[in-house]
């Protein structure tokens, strides 16, 4: 042991204080607990994330938490004791469950859906406000366990109020009328949505680093909890009053479909939004973009191929759909990453890719505008090629639908080829020497693109039908060539079908782009691999390697 | 020839062609490599050069006073030690690693104290250093003894329970060096520890920070106390407008800066031939009788200082008191800064 290793070793004769300490007992109670269970939960606390254990601490003794508590405990009590005397004396013979349960969702989610999700989001914002989030930094919590330590706290809390509830539906149950099935669908989709929630809010307050920015995130998250909350809450109502193959559903079969994609597909984006936060409040020198590719590229492919095995097993109709979802995933995605900031720090560098297969194909995970755009490009017409040949997937091999689907996924990704590639080439030109908000700026740049676009294609199709007719499909708008197609008089036309010469039009306009594009990115891609020195690869192994020899002895590090 | 034999023999360091050049990790770490060392570091904020060309080294035990008016660049300089902040130009190192690329080997290293302490409501102090001990990945008995020691150093432990919003200054304080060093830190960095502390609590804070140094700890501390530096700091640096203006020990800085000594003289008697002795010696100047005293600037340092007053002996001078006026910290910090701020 070194000198300064042992430096606190031998510190207790140093502060004249604990010569004869009265409270050193309470200090040991503090620290060991008081009670076998004290100890117990003590040492199981020691496979938590430590935000979990402060946060939980920290609530125990909040007065927010105690009033939310307590009064759901009261109203929970209220609506059982009205539910239960106003069914007097059909209760012995009516199917009464069904009304408690709905009253029970419906107190339920108030603190579900409105107060936990504002908790993570004032918890992570004070973080940021009150600068206690540098100190945190400074310690060996990685940002990615910070984000999980607040999104565990809201679960936690989740679990507590779902705890007050679970007797009473479990009398929803006896008083007939509901199933089990219908509970577990309903309790689903709240935990569903309070996790989502509760992401957004963290991941909101992520973003949020002025206070004018937090308010604006605050105001949108609150907007969409109260169009989440009414929306859903139908829902619920729906399905407590009906059971679970309700309404237009066909049976119970297409509602649980419908809530597993719903579910796979939150728990996807939950997975981007945790990457987005992480990434804004990690190390500035860090690769952050990689890890934020990795999910999203997972994301479009996963939503691939559940369009894939949605058009194949359940409707063929599935398949346009995934396509369009598809590319709004990449135009939304592709906005912010055309505009990355093309310096890579050397921290970052020891990460690129080294040998000829991981160049060939992890180069275009390398961050950087131009990678980033054929990275987009790229992961949108691989997902859209699975999707396109679904039709033939079909038992019925439908080539009519297929070739419909050709079309529109070639017309999907060169929408998003074009305006991503001018959007790109737009921050080259115009934002290259912004230092902050560059991603933003881009986005809002590709956007403003767009409607102008649209508004050009709307006014030159109400011109060339004496402002009489506006006869388009939503999706051809953005398309300013479908227009020049459309009011191409016909003897001018090559071909009648106008939806192959809009779709050639924009072919030829986008080729150029991309390839200049394509061009343009070769300044990331020739960026060479750093090897990380002897002495911090030291390191590095000499962490492991402890963490290896802690995990031999039963002792598991919750950072690990 | 390595970077560190390039340092000892005082032959120039290449200088960093980027930001993030990565010199200095693959060189073989020795006990006299310095634990703490700013190289060429710089910090703009748009216009305002906040760091500008700053570097210096701090070895192990050492405590290193960092001082300047405010908006000096303090703050900022140790902000980007601490992994908080990325240079303009230039990098830390904490042991050898950088803080720019390799942040995560310098947080295990280092304990930093901000100048203003942010607490959690509804936690008491035994609750706050457990959080930390957990964030630092301390796990089970070892957590628990480290939380015990950090207490009982830091004296806290008879306010162990007490929720931190009703802690007064010094004890936040305390608990906040209390944080800093709850992972056994190599290198503590802290900045305005002393600020709004009570001379008592004052006193205790610099024994404890001379303690840590003592058993090996590598302390960087900025204060506007200058007497207190001066006290417990084995090497100072003064920054003004971003820049390093002098660094070095109290005495070498006030060596360095004068170039000669203001000595005073009082004979037991023949005042003037003293004084006509005096004026015909090389390197003394700015002769002038005061009472019974006669002071002069004698050119040079204490070598100087000595073979005059054996001269006096030697020549049957009278001689009742010979004493160099020691300049304290504070005079130098006023010659050296101007005042002027950015």
């Amino acid at each position: 042991m070194s000198a300064a290793d042992s430096t606190l070793g031998e510190l207790p004769s140093k502060p004249a204080a604990s010569t004869i300490d009265p409270h050193a007992q309470t200090v040991e109670q503090l620290l060991d607990g008081q009670s076998a269970w004290d100890k117990r939960l003590i040492h199981w606390s020691n496979w938590l994330n430590p935000i979990l254990v402060k946060e939980t601490r920290q609530a125990l003794k909040s007065k927010q938490f105690v009033w939310t508590f307590g009064l759901l405990i009261v109203i929970v009590l209220a609506w059982s004791l009205l539910g239960l005397l106003s069914s007097i004396p059909n209760i012995y013979y009516a199917s009464d469950g069904r009304g408690l349960l709905n009253g029970y969702l419906l107190i339920l989610v108030v603190p579900a859906w409105l107060i936990i999700p504002q908790a993570s989001f004032r918890s992570m914002a004070s973080e940021l406000d009150d600068g206690t989030f540098e100190t945190l930094s400074l310690s060996m919590l990685r940002p990615r366990h910070i984000i999980l330590g607040k999104l565990n706290v809201a679960a936690l809390q989740l679990i507590i109020y779902m705890s007050v509830i679970a007797p009473c539906i479990a009398l929803t149950y006896l008083l007939r009328g509901v199933t089990l099935e219908t509970i577990l669908f309903e309790l689903i989709v709240v935990v569903i949505t309070t996790l989502a929630l509760s992401m957004i809010a963290i991941a909101f307050a992520s973003f949020s680093r002025s206070r004018a920015l937090q308010i604006v995130f605050s105001l949108v998250l609150i907007l969409l909890q109260l169009i989440t909350t009414f929306t859903l809450c139908s829902l619920l109502t729906a399905v407590a009053w009906q059971g679970v193959g309700f309404g237009s559903f066909e049976d119970n079969r297409a509602s649980w479909i419908a809530l597993g994609v719903s579910a796979f597909f939150v728990a996807l984006y939950m997975w981007v939004l945790f990457a987005c936060s992480a990434a804004l409040i990690g190390v500035s020198s860090a690769n952050t973009s990689t890890p934020i590719r990795i999910p999203l590229m997972v994301a479009g492919w996963l939503i691939a191929m559940v369009g894939v095995a949605m058009a194949i097993w359940v409707d063929i109709e599935a398949a346009g759909f995934f396509l369009m979802l598809l590319g709004v995933h990449w135009a939304i995605a592709g906005s912010f990453i055309v505009g990355e900031r093309g310096f890579i720090s050397t921290r970052a560098k020891r990460t690129l890719p080294d040998g000829i297969f991981s160049r060939l194909f992890g180069s275009w995970f390398i961050p950087g505008p131009g990678t980033g755009y054929v990275f987009v490009v790229l992961s949108c017409l691989g997902a859209s090629i699975a999707l396109m040949i679904s039709p033939l997937m079909t038992s019925e091999r439908l080539w009519d639908y297929w070739f419909a689907m050709v079309w529109f996924a070639i017309a999907i990704n060169l929408y998003i080829a074009f305006y991503l590639g001018i959007g790109r080439l737009g921050a080259w030109l115009f934002f290259r020497r912004m230092k902050s908000g560059r991603m933003f700026t881009t986005a809002v740049f590709i956007v403003v693109l767009n409607a102008l676009a649209i508004l050009a294609t709307c006014t030159l199709s109400l011109m060339s039908s004496n402002y009489s007719r506006m006869d388009y499909e939503w999706f051809c708008f953005p398309n300013p060539w479908w227009t020049l197609a459309e009011i191409i008089p016909y003897r001018y036309r090559n071909t009648n079908n106008l939806e192959e010469l809009a779709v050639f039009c924009l072919g030829v306009v986008t080729l150029p782009i991309f390839l200049l594009n394509l061009f343009l990115s070769a300044k990331d891609i020739v960026i060479q691999r750093i090897e990380t020195p002897d002495r911090v690869m030291a390191e590095h192994g000499k962490k492991n390697r402890a963490e290896s020899t802690e995990q031999s002895e039963e002792i598991i590090d919750p950072l690990a | 020839m390595g970077r560190f034999q390039r340092r000892l023999t005082g032959a120039p360091c290449p200088q960093p062609s980027t930001l993030e050049g990565t010199y200095m990790v693959d060189a073989v770490h020795t006990s006299s490599a310095p634990m703490i060392e700013l190289r060429r570091l710089h910090r703009f904020f748009g216009a305002t050069k906040a760091v500008h060309d700053v570097s210096f080294e701090v070895y192990r035990g050492q405590v290193f006073g960092y001082i300047g008016p405010n908006g000096a660049g303090k703050t900022t300089s140790m902000r980007i030690l601490s992994t908080l902040e990325l240079p303009s130009y230039g990098d830390a190192f904490i042991d050898g690693f950088s803080a720019v690329n390799d942040p995560d080997l310098v947080r295990r290293r280092l304990g930093f104290m901000p100048d203003g302490f942010s607490v959690y409501p509804n936690m008491n102090c035994i609750e706050y250093l457990d959080f930390f001990a957990r964030s630092y990945g301390m796990m089970g008995k070892d957590r628990i003894q480290a939380i015990k020691r950090t207490l009982g150093f830091t004296g806290l432990d008879k306010i162990a329970a007490k929720p931190i919003t009703g802690l007064s200054k010094g004890m936040r304080q305390r608990l906040c060096l209390g944080r800093a060093m709850i992972h056994q830190p190599t290198v503590l960095v802290l900045d305005e520890p002393a600020n709004g502390l009570d001379p008592r609590a004052r006193i205790e804070l610099r024994q404890m920070i001379q303690q840590l140094a003592a058993e090996g700890t590598t302390v960087l501390v900025s204060s506007h106390i200058l007497t207190e530096l001066a006290e417990m700091c084995d090497q100072v640096g003064i920054i003004e407008r971003g820049k390093l203006l002098a660094v070095g020990s109290v005495e070498e800085i006030r060596r360095t800066m004068r170039g000669h000594l203001r000595v005073r003289v009082i004979p037991l008697n023949q005042q003037a031939e003293i004084a006509v002795w005096l004026s015909q010696r090389e390197g003394v100047s700015e002769l002038a009788q005061e009472g019974n005293a006669i002071h002069f600037s004698l050119q040079g340092g204490e070598a100087e200082q000595s073979q005059l007053l054996t001269s006096m002996i030697q020549s049957g001078l009278p001689i009742l008191e010979f004493a160099a006026h020691t300049e304290s910290l504070e005079d130098v910090f006023m010659k050296i800064t101007t005042g002027a701020v950015q």
